[in-house]
Order: structure tokens, then C-alpha cells, then sequence
């Protein structure tokens, strides 16, 4: 054993920082991200580009219509998060009654999601398509594959702007899963469910309800959860308060479901959305829209907008 | 769940998202600060840092996947501003560090020196390591980073971060008594662990 190796055997991992510092650094920073927020939107407002199309009149009416809602208080807010409840939970029954997609031996569940995500500089925020096709084997050991078209930029992997990479577990940037939990592993009812994802929050978000929605749909969004899962977890986002939903949206191929969101005041009102087929609870799409003048955004746009499909195919690239 | 690269690149529309990286790292931070300083300064340390990281987010480099050696990178910058008490906190540390490393020190020397000379004389061999060779080590050490991400960390070289870990090698070896010198050729890190945490 040399000398780095027994002074590194020193090293203390069993230190932790307090909660209390934790929490205060945690709002340190998310202060100064909102001072840097109302800084550059004012400088950048004369400079901004619009890449996505203004709202509609219809949806600046809902804008001003969600305005109203605040206004009117509680009995308004109740009565949308009562129909979001009622969407997800229908769904979630669909969802179970779906004859879902499942690959056989020696196929993969393909998820091919169409993202425009905007990639921003100095000058404002320009539009940028990718592919990403996650290939998910029926065998648990063999490789999952993920085709990623890049766009404009550069894969981190490569350089190039279009790669293919292989890992077990779809492992493909590092230790982290594709879809970080495993399926089996999330209670098939939906009170337990809920109660599952809230017992993992650890502190992250700007609230604990902002946590928990995220968390189911960074799981729903893979488009790859087994239909019994999935139910759960419809029904488990119906039962976190301030989940709201509009009827009618279309995703990024013009595929239309309803989008399930948030609005997190905490994070200057910020929308986060999925988009779901009521028919089969599947996720088709993503989108986020803005709660404030940010970045070259005004109130109420569309940030960014994807499309997910999910089906069984025999071979991968 | 996103790599740390694509959450800073979503950053730049989205800065809300950057504090996914303060949830991540921020305990690793701490206590690579907390014992070059005590808990105390880590506390400031940690929340700096990722103040830090946020202004400069815009210089990182996306090709990197793991944002770690970065914001230990900012850390060992920031904990210069505290070296008078790092000296203090180094001294406290001494018995501690000697009781682990001088069972093994000593039989590495032959058994040629007694433990309290050695453990005095290991103290003062790290106190007097110059600031940038105390750095790689103890990113190293207690950082748990591997030759390329202390690279990264200190925007050097791998050549430079080697020749500055042999550094600091020979003068823990000279401070012990062992006067046999091994070329370095490990690259990257073989422990996943320390054997005494």
C-alpha cells in the first residue's frame, strides 16, 4: 500500500452536511437563480427571438381565465384539480383494460420520442429538434440501444451529431438507469403508489409536490412502464394537489391527448405538462410552458414540446 | 434521470433545473470541504460553490457527462480564502490521520522510526506541501476523483496532475523515511473506497 492510498483511506465518508445547511444553501442558490432570472429577461427583452408561435387567443383567454381562477380562490382550484382527478383516474381504469404493448423473446419495446428542446445562448433561444429511440430488450440481460439524433448539436459522446450506444440497463451515460426504478418495485395500487414516490422525496424541487409529480412522470415519460404500473401511477398523480388538466392539446406530431401539469408558484408559476392517451394511459408527448417573462419567453408559451410513441419492433440498429 | 451535462444545458433556458445539480452533489461538496476545514466552513463552502457554478454555467464544457470534478474544482478555488483555518484544522487532524496512517507508514520504513516522530513529522510534511500539490492530493484523497477529473478539476493536464501527485508522494516519503522511490504509473483510481471509512 503506497502513501496516497493510505492517506486516501482517511477519507471520511460518513460526514454529511446538516439539514438546516442544506436547506439554506438550497435557497441561496435558488435566490440568486431568480435574481439572474429578472436580470436577463430584461436584458435580453429587446434582443429575443420567438421560435415557437404565439398562444392563441384561446389560450391567452385561458390565461386570463387561470388568472381569474386565483381570483376566485379556492372553490375554482378544487373544481379543476377534481376534473384532473377524474381524468387520471379514468385513464388509469383504460390503462388496465389496455391490451398493452409487450415485446416477446428476442424483441425490444421501442419509445421514439420527437423532442424541440431550445438550446439558448446570449442572443436568445433557438429551436432544436432531436430523435431519441431507446430500444428496451424482453431479455433483462441483454443490451438496451439508444439511437440519438442530435440536431444541431453535438453528441456528448462522440461528437457527432447522430449516435448509437448500447448498455445493459440502459446504463448509457454513466451508472444512472434509463429509467431510474425498477418496475416491479411500484405498488400496483394507486394510494400505495402515491404513498411509495412521496416516502422517496429527499428534499429536491421547489416543493414536495412539485417533486413527487416530477418523479412520476420522469418515469411515465420513458414510455416504456407495463400497462398494471402504469395505472398505478395515473392514479396516484391524481392525488397530488395542484395537478390540473386541459383537454385538446396536441403533441410535437400533431397527435392530440390530454396534458396532465402543474403550475409550481414556486418556480414563477412554470407549467410542466405530459400529454396522455385517456384510452390507453400511454404518454405521447411533453410540453412545458412558461409562467413569467424569462429567456425570450413571455407568459403562457410553449418552452418546449415533444411527441412519444411507443411500440414493439424485432430488431435494433 | 438526466446526466449532469444535460441538466446544465438545460439550465441555460431553464435555470430552475440547475438546483437538480445542488441536490445531487452538494452532500459529495461538503464533505470534501468539511474535512479540509470542519463542518463549519463547509457549510459556507458548499453553498458558495454552487452560487459559483451557477454564474459560470454558461464555460462548462457539455462534452463532460459528470459535473462533480467541476464543482470540487470551484470548492478547492474557494477554500484558498480559508487557509489560515485549514492550518488549524490540519493540525487537529493530525492524531487522527497519524493513528491510521502510521501502523502502515512504519512498517512501509522498516520499523526504523517510533510512531510519534513519524506521525510529527507526516503533519508537518502535509502543512508544507505547496498549495496546488496539497490540492491534487487531497483532491485525490478525500475528493475521490481520479487523475482525469482532477485534470478537470484544476484545468491541467493529466501529465501535470501526475507530476504533482509524485511530488507530494516523494515528500510524504521523505517525511517517513523511505527513501526508495516508485514511478507512478497509475492513471486513474484502482480503491473504490476507503478501507478505514
Amino acid at each position: 500500500m503506497d502513501e496516497l492510498t493510505l492517506l486516501r483511506n482517511t477519507r471520511d465518508d460518513s460526514r454529511e452536511p446538516s439539514p438546516t445547511a442544506l436547506t439554506a444553501g438550497r435557497a441561496a442558490l435558488l435566490g440568486r437563480i431568480a435574481d439572474g432570472d429578472a436580470t436577463h429577461a430584461g436584458a435580453q427583452r429587446h434582443k429575443k427571438r420567438r421560435w415557437m408561435p404565439r398562444l392563441t387567443w384561446a389560450a391567452a383567454g385561458v390565461a386570463a381565465a387561470m388568472t381569474g381562477v386565483l381570483v376566485a380562490g379556492n372553490i375554482t382550484l378544487n373544481a379543476q384539480f377534481a376534473y384532473a382527478s377524474d381524468v387520471l383516474r379514468s385513464a388509469a381504469t383504460q390503462t388496465i383494460q389496455y391490451a398493452d404493448l409487450v415485446a416477446g423473446s428476442d424483441q425490444y419495446l421501442r419509445s421514439h420520442t420527437h423532442a424541440r428542446w431550445g438550446v439558448c445562448d446570449d442572443t436568445g433561444c433557438e429551436p432544436n429538434d432531436q430523435i431519441l429511440d431507446v430500444y428496451m430488450p424482453a431479455d433483462p440481460d441483454a443490451e438496451w440501444v439508444l439511437y440519438r439524433d442530435w440536431g444541431n448539436m453535438r453528441g456528448v459522446l462522440t461528437g457527432e451529431s447522430i449516435e448509437t450506444t448500447r448498455a445493459v440497463d440502459g446504463q448509457f451515460y454513466g451508472p444512472d438507469l434509463w429509467v431510474n426504478v425498477v418496475f416491479t418495485d411500484i405498488p400496483l395500487d394507486g394510494a400505495a403508489a402515491y404513498e411509495w414516490i412521496s416516502a422517496q422525496y429527499n428534499g429536491g424541487s421547489a416543493s414536495r409536490n412539485e417533486d413527487n409529480f416530477v418523479r412520476i412522470t420522469d418515469i411515465l415519460r420513458s414510455g416504456l412502464v407495463p400497462a398494471p404500473q402504469r395505472a398505478a401511477l395515473l392514479n396516484a398523480l391524481s392525488r397530488i394537489p395542484g395537478v390540473t388538466a386541459t383537454d385538446n392539446v396536441a403533441n410535437l406530431d400533431g397527435v392530440t391527448g390530454i396534458a396532465i401539469g402543474r403550475n409550481e408558484m414556486l418556480r414563477a408559476g412554470e407549467r410542466q405538462e405530459i400529454i396522455i392517451d385517456p384510452d390507453t394511459g400511454l404518454v405521447i408527448g411533453e410540453r412545458a410552458m412558461s409562467g413569467a417573462t424569462l429567456f425570450g419567453w413571455g407568459v403562457n408559451e410553449e418552452m418546449s414540446l415533444t411527441a412519444i410513441e411507443t411500440t414493439v419492433v424485432d430488431t435494433a440498429p | 434521470m438526466s446526466p449532469d451535462n444535460d441538466v446544465i444545458e438545460q439550465s441555460a433556458r431553464d435555470p430552475a433545473v440547475f438546483a437538480t445539480l445542488y441536490d445531487r452533489h452538494a452532500p459529495s461538496v461538503f464533505r470534501y470541504a468539511a474535512q479540509r476545514l470542519g463542518d463549519h466552513a463547509a457549510d459556507d463552502v458548499m453553498s458558495e460553490t454552487f452560487l459559483v457554478a451557477f454564474e459560470r454555467r454558461s464555460a462548462y464544457d457539455l462534452t463532460v457527462v459528470d459535473a462533480r470534478p467541476w464543482l470540487l474544482g470551484i470548492a478547492t478555488r474557494l477554500m484558498r480564502k480559508y487557509v489560515r483555518l485549514e492550518a488549524t484544522a490540519w493540525k487537529g487532524m493530525t492524531a487522527d490521520l497519524a493513528a491510521q496512517i502510521v501502523p502502515d507508514l512504519i512498517d512501509l520504513a522498516g520499523a526504523r522510526i517510533d510512531a510519534h516522530r513519524l506521525t510529527q513529522r507526516l503533519a508537518k510534511a502535509l502543512r508544507r506541501l505547496p498549495e496546488i500539490d496539497r490540492d491534487t492530493l487531497l483532491l485525490y484523497a478525500w475528493g475521490n476523483l481520479d487523475y482525469a477529473a482532477i485534470a478537470t478539476a484544476m484545468e491541467v493536464p493529466v501529465g501535470t496532475v501526475r507530476s504533482r501527485l509524485n511530488r507530494a508522494r516523494r515528500q510524504l516519503r521523505r517525511a517517513a523515511g523511505i527513501e526508495t522511490l516508485e514511478q507512478e504509473t497509475d492513471h486513474g483510481r484502482t480503491d473504490t473506497a476507503p478501507q478505514h471509512a
